[in-house]
Parts: C-alpha cells; structure tokens; sequence
C-alpha cells in the first residue's frame, strides 16, 4: 500500500521537530561556547550546593587581556579576583557583567564571589592560571 | 413582585445594600510617619503583612538574613535591591485605602516568584462592600427567569465545516505544540535549574497555564485536548498512520479494564500534582518528568489498550478540563438523534470513514455533555449524514443536564475548588512557612503542609459541602432523598464559581511574572544565550491597577453562574417548586461564602 503525501509528510515535520530542536540546540551551544576574535571567556556562577564556578579554572596566558563574561545563574552573586584589583560587584540573578583585565603576572590566583550567596558562600571559590 | 421571596431573602438582600453602602464612608485618619523594620529571608517577609491609615508615609528598614533580595512595590516606581549585610531604608506613601503588594525583585531561589508581603491601608473596605455586592448578585442570581437554551451550529459556516473534516486539520493543531513540548522538555531536562529562567517552567506554568485557564477553558471547554502533544505519538503508532485513516495499526487494542472505567485515575493524578504543586511548577527539571512520564504512560497505555484511554480516564488535566468544559460555552452534538437510531453503522462510534471516538461517546444517545468530548472532529469526519453540530452556547449550560452526574466527577469539583483556594493561600498569600513546608524543605513540615492540605480540601471543604446538601434537604422537607446522591448533584454548581477562582487567582500569578517571557524568549535554557535581544531584560511590574477589579468581577460572574446552575440543579433533585426555593438557601449561602472567602483572600 503506498504511503500519501499527506501522511509523509507529517512523518517528515515528526521527525524534524523530535530530532531537529534538540540538534539545534545543542549545534547553536556548540557554536557559541567556541572562543571567538574577542578571546571573551564565558563564566557561569552557581551556589557551592549546585556545583560552583564553571568553569572553576580558568586558564590563560601572561600578558594577555582577559575579558570575562560572568552570568549569575541561581541567586545574585558577585565576583572578585583581588590579585588584579578587580571587583564586579554584585550580577543579579539571569544577568551578567564583563570585566576586564590584563594578566600581567604569571601563577595561579584564587576568584571569589563577593556577595554572600548561601551558607557555603565563603567556600564559592575558583582558580585563575595564568601561563607565563 | 416582592411577594415571590420569602422573608429572610428579603433581609439579606437589604443587608448586603447596607454593607455596600457602608464601603462608601471611608475616613481617613493618616498622616503619621511609620517606621517598619522588615527582615527577608527565602521566601517571605517578616513581618508578612503590615497595617498603616491611608495618608500615612510607611519607612521600610530592610535587611537580608541570607541572599540578596529584591523590594518592588506595586503601584509604585519603588524597586531596591537589599544586598545581605546592609540596611535598605525605602518609604512608601500609603494612599488608597487597600491592600498594596511588595515582592521580592531580584530572583532568589524557586520560589522567588511567589514572595510576597502586603501593606493594608485601613480602612480596607474592599471585603465588606465586597460582600455586599456579593449577597446582592447572589440574590438577583437566585430569583431572576431561566432562558431557554440557545443554540447556534458552527458548522453552518461552510469554510469551518470543510476544515474541520479535512484528516491534517488535527495534526496542524497537534504540530506546534509538539515543537513547544520538545523544546520545554529539552529545556527541562539539560537547562538551568532556574525556574524563572528556564523556558519550562515558564511556559508550561505562566504561557499555557494562562492561557488555558484564562482563554482556552471559558471559550473552548476541552479544546486544549485536540491540540495536545503528549498522547499524539502513541495514538500515531496504534493507528499506524499520523494523517490518514488506516484500518489496521500497532496497537494491542485491549479493552480497559472495567473497575477502571470512570475518573478516579485521574482524580488521584491530579490530587498528586496539586499536593506537590508548589515544587512542580517552580521546578524545570520535574516540569520536564511529568510532561515525560505523562506521556509515556500515555504511549504505553495507547499501545497496549484501544482508542484514547489515557485521556479518557487517566489524564489529570483531562479530569480538570472534563469537568470545566461542562460550563463552557460550545458544545459537539448529533443535530437529530433520530437519523443517529436510523444509522445503521454508526461509523462515529464504530469507526469508518473517520476513526471511530478516541473516548467511547456515541453522539447518537451518551453524548449529552462535555466531559469525556475531546473536540478532536473525528466524528465529524465518519459521520455519512452530516449530522454534527459544533454549536454556541450559553455559558453552564451541561451543568444542568442531571443525567450521568458522578461521583467521581463531583469530586474532582470539590477538589479543583479546594485546591483553587489553597494554592490562593500557598502561592499569593504573604505567609512564608506555609511555602516552606510545601516546598518540600523537610520531611516532617511537609507532612504537616500535607496534613492541612488535605483535610481542607478532602475533609473541610467536602464536609461544608455536605452540610449545605443536608440543610438543603431538611429546609426542603425531603428526608427520604439519598443525601448522597444530593452531594454529588449539588457539586456541579460549583464550578463556574471554582473556575472563576481559578481564572482570579491565575491573574494575579501571571501577570506580575509576565516580564520573564522575553528573558526565556531569548534565552531558553538559560544559558546565556541572546536570540533576540531581549536577554538582560529585567523583572518590572506590569500595571496591575486593575487587578481587583478584574478579580472581583470574575468572582461575581462566577457566583452568579454557581447560583443560577444551583438552582436549576436543586429544582431538578427536589422537584416540587416551593421545596426548592427553600432547598436553594443553604447551597447559594455555602456559595456567596466560597465567593467571599476568595475575595477576602485576594483583597482583604
């Protein structure tokens, strides 16, 4: 028995909804997570209980610009990398900031949220490498 | 004209004219400065609620205890952000008397949407002419003449009669949703955890929740059924075909099982999810496993058994939408039952040239309402005689067909009104222990909250109810009718008044959450993603000036659709005229104080 039009074509707008949504949100994620001309590296900050910075180590090289883009993604947090003198103050929840620094001296520095975010917030700690 | 109502009609209506006017002498005795320390912590406002004259200038002095917070005051330009470790001070001018709201601005954790506190600007007479205009609707809602019922058939309209009967019609309905459903749960499942970030939960339980109560269920009853996504792949493999008409599918085909023929499945469904509602709606990662799991039982169920049983028996939002589509106002029907006795075949009910009813309704002689019509237009497909009408109605009008009342639908009534009212007091009230225990913050709170929650809704409420049926009886001299069977019948006039509530209280959780559509537009999974610009758009107010009004019209329209069912229903179960004048009392008493109690709730 042959198959309609109508009918494949239906199966054709199943099939592209059940494995085309998920394709392209992870091909749109993929494309956007790569570093692109700006060198901009983005920072996503969550409370200790639901798994800290990510990425909680972040790696660049001695003398470069380093230009963060730090989301709050659970409850307003701040960020602090006191090393460079550099202080965002506090990013509300589902917003972000940039900052910007040059990373003039080689080592490993420690970052911090700044704005208490939870009775582990002292403990919201990640790690800034810079390679010489 | 007066001689047609007894005495104590009389009175109340004149009580209630009094209370109304009444509301009219305000007099305001403000003026003074009043100075507020206020702590927050997740989710609440201490002191929850405060209690100012109008004309006085209310200072806030507030500190966080934990996270940072947000103070947005409604009906104001007054958004501050209370960092931990530092005291904000904020003044608001109380004005009108009434009720203001604050609530947190700056998302704090799940239940970030639903912390707030009031400001009540005495003298507050938002409850008392309230209820004043309350017993006057009820009254006029009790005496005025019954309409005839009036039909008017769609189908006459030649261009939706072809549409209808054209086989992709469902599948063009069903198609979008699929996508919106792959994409929340996608979302649900890998995206931020975030309620009010993530596209889950805010479409599942602010786009659709709104619009189906607010649009879809006044206008279309059970519409909603013929576009949903979560029982379509199974009902495609057991037909063998998504468009078309096959005669032979992948399904088992098996009869349902007999002791489970009626709403109880869905009846305990949907207690679970209204029990667990404040961790199901705030949740992207639960929103997504009951849309899954929903739809696995559904496909399983589909496979195994014949036709829709899922949505027949088991769905929990068919049972909620079952029992709200009997007062909605459009309705498929056989034009002439006649021609349905003289068709032979019966290929609506048997299948033909359409599938045959995905809910065993037969047009012919069972489907004299709305409850188990899925409004998929299949019937209209199969039948040789042209003999569908999708017709205009008036709003309620199921609700007076006495025949099929069930217990288990009267319970899903008494439920959906329970529950109406217990999320009004979980989720917009200002009291933030009673959100924790039903957040599930610890074991034992959230049996107490299980507790409460229950023995309101299964215990209070139904025990009012069948107080009012029991007094009914005794005013109407009628001991020897089955109280049971009166409890059951007299349940039906309640749900225009629960709807109503529910369409009140859905106004008051959508609209001042609607700015977090843009953010999830643009960045539905929340992570960090700009599609259209709109990502870094920040929570604001929605004006909101007219929410009472709205709430308190919507609570009228309701109680005046309660009392009018009411008092067909208990003319219908009395019988004798005068009987039931009098039977009528205690039920439009019980529900001008359903109505009331929203009201209070919402404005007092």
């Amino acid at each position: 028995m042959a198959i309609k039009s109508a009918e494949r074509l239906a199966l054709a707008v199943v099939l592209a909804i059940l494995v085309g949504v998920p394709a392209a949100v992870f091909s749109y994620q993929a494309l956007r997570s790569r570093p692109d001309a700006s060198g901009e590296i983005f920072l996503v900050a969550r409370t200790v209980e639901h798994g800290g910075w990510s990425p909680a180590r972040i790696v660049v090289k001695q003398g470069q610009t380093v230009r963060l883009r730090i989301l709050a993604e659970d409850v307003t947090h701040g960020f602090q990398l006191l090393h460079f003198g550099v202080n965002a103050g506090a990013i509300k929840t589902g917003t972000t900031k940039v900052v910007e620094f040059t990373a003039e001296r080689a080592g490993e520095f420690p970052f911090y949220c700044s704005v208490r975010c939870s009775p582990l917030h002292m403990a919201l700690m990640g790690t800034l490498v810079v390679e010489p | 004209m007066a001689g047609r109502f007894p005495p104590v009609v009389r009175l109340v209506a004149l009580a209630g004219a009094g209370l109304l006017l009444a509301g009219f002498f305000a007099v305001p005795r403000g003026g003074r400065e009043v100075d507020v320390p206020l702590t927050v912590q997740k989710f609440a406002f201490s002191p929850p609620r405060v209690s100012v004259a109008a004309g006085d200038r209310v200072t806030f002095r507030i500190r966080s205890l934990d996270i940072t917070h947000g103070f947005a005051v409604e009906g104001t330009g007054v958004d501050a952000t209370i960092l931990p470790g530092r005291e904000v001070r904020v003044t608001v001018q109380a004005g009108r008397p009434g009720k203001i709201r604050y609530r947190c601005s700056v998302i704090c954790g799940p239940l970030h949407p639903f912390m707030v506190g009031e400001i009540i600007v005495e003298p507050n007479r938002w409850p008392l002419w309230g209820g004043g205009l309350m017993l006057v609707v009820g009254f006029l809602a009790s005496a005025g003449l019954a309409r005839p019922g009036m039909r008017r058939d769609l189908l006459r309209w030649r261009p939706l009669g072809w549409l209808l009967t054209r086989r992709p019609f469902q599948f063009a309905l069903i198609a979008p949703n699929l996508l919106v459903f792959t994409l929340i749960v996608l979302a649900g499942l890998v995206g931020t955890a975030t309620g009010a970030m993530n596209v889950s939960t805010i479409f599942v339980w602010l786009a659709w929740w709104g619009l189906l109560v607010l649009v879809l269920i006044p206008l279309g009853g059970r519409a909603w059924c013929a576009m949903c996504p979560l029982p379509a792949p199974g009902e495609w493999l057991a037909r063998g075909a998504i468009v078309e008409r096959r005669m032979r599918g992948w399904g088992l085909g098996w009869p349902w099982p007999k002791a489970l023929r009626n709403l109880w499945p869905a009846f305990g469904g949907l207690l679970l999810l209204v029990l667990f509602g404040l961790v199901v709606t705030t949740r992207p990662i639960v929103t997504a496993a009951l849309l899954l799991g929903l739809a696995a039982v559904a496909l399983v169920t589909h496979l195994l058994f014949e036709r829709r049983v899922f949505c027949r028996y088991l769905c929990p939002v068919g049972g909620l939408l079952g029992v709200y589509a009997l007062a909605a106002p459009i309705e498929l029907r056989a034009r002439d039952l006649d021609v349905c006795r003289a068709c032979r075949d019966k290929p609506c009910f048997r299948g033909g040239a359409g599938y045959p009813c995905p809910t065993f309704q037969f047009p012919g002689s069972g489907l004299m309402r709305n409850t188990y019509c899925l409004l998929c237009t299949e019937c209209l497909k199969a039948c040789p005689h042209d003999n569908l009408a999708l017709s205009l109605r008036l709003f309620g009008a199921d609700l007076r067909v006495s025949r099929g009342a069930r217990a288990d639908e009267a319970w899903i009534a008494l439920l959906l009104l329970g529950t109406a009212l217990a999320h009004s007091v979980i989720k917009l009230g200002p009291w933030g222990w009673i959100k924790s225990w039903a957040n599930l913050d610890g074991p034992v709170e959230f049996l107490f909250y299980s507790g409460l929650f229950l023995g309101a809704v299964l215990g209070v409420l139904p025990g009012l109810h069948l107080v009012a049926a029991w007094l009914s009886r005794a005013l109407a001299g009628a001991p020897s009718l089955r109280l049971g069977k009166l409890f059951v019948a007299y349940a039906y006039a309640l749900i225009p008044l629960s709807l109503a509530a529910w369409m009140a209280f859905t106004l008051a959780v959508v609209l001042p959450n609607l700015s977090y559509i843009p953010r999830v537009l643009s960045d539905p999974l929340g992570w960090g993603w700009d599609l259209f610009g709109t990502r870094e758009t920040t929570w604001t107010w929605v004006p909101l000036g007219l929410l009472p009004w709205a709430q308190l019209g919507l609570l009228l329209a309701g109680l005046w659709g309660s009392v009018r069912a009411a008092r067909e229903i208990v003319r219908d179960a009395l019988g004798e005229a005068e009987a039931a004048r009098r039977g009528l009392v205690p039920l439009a008493g019980f529900l001008g104080l359903l109505a009331w109690a929203f009201l209070a709730l919402y404005l007092g």
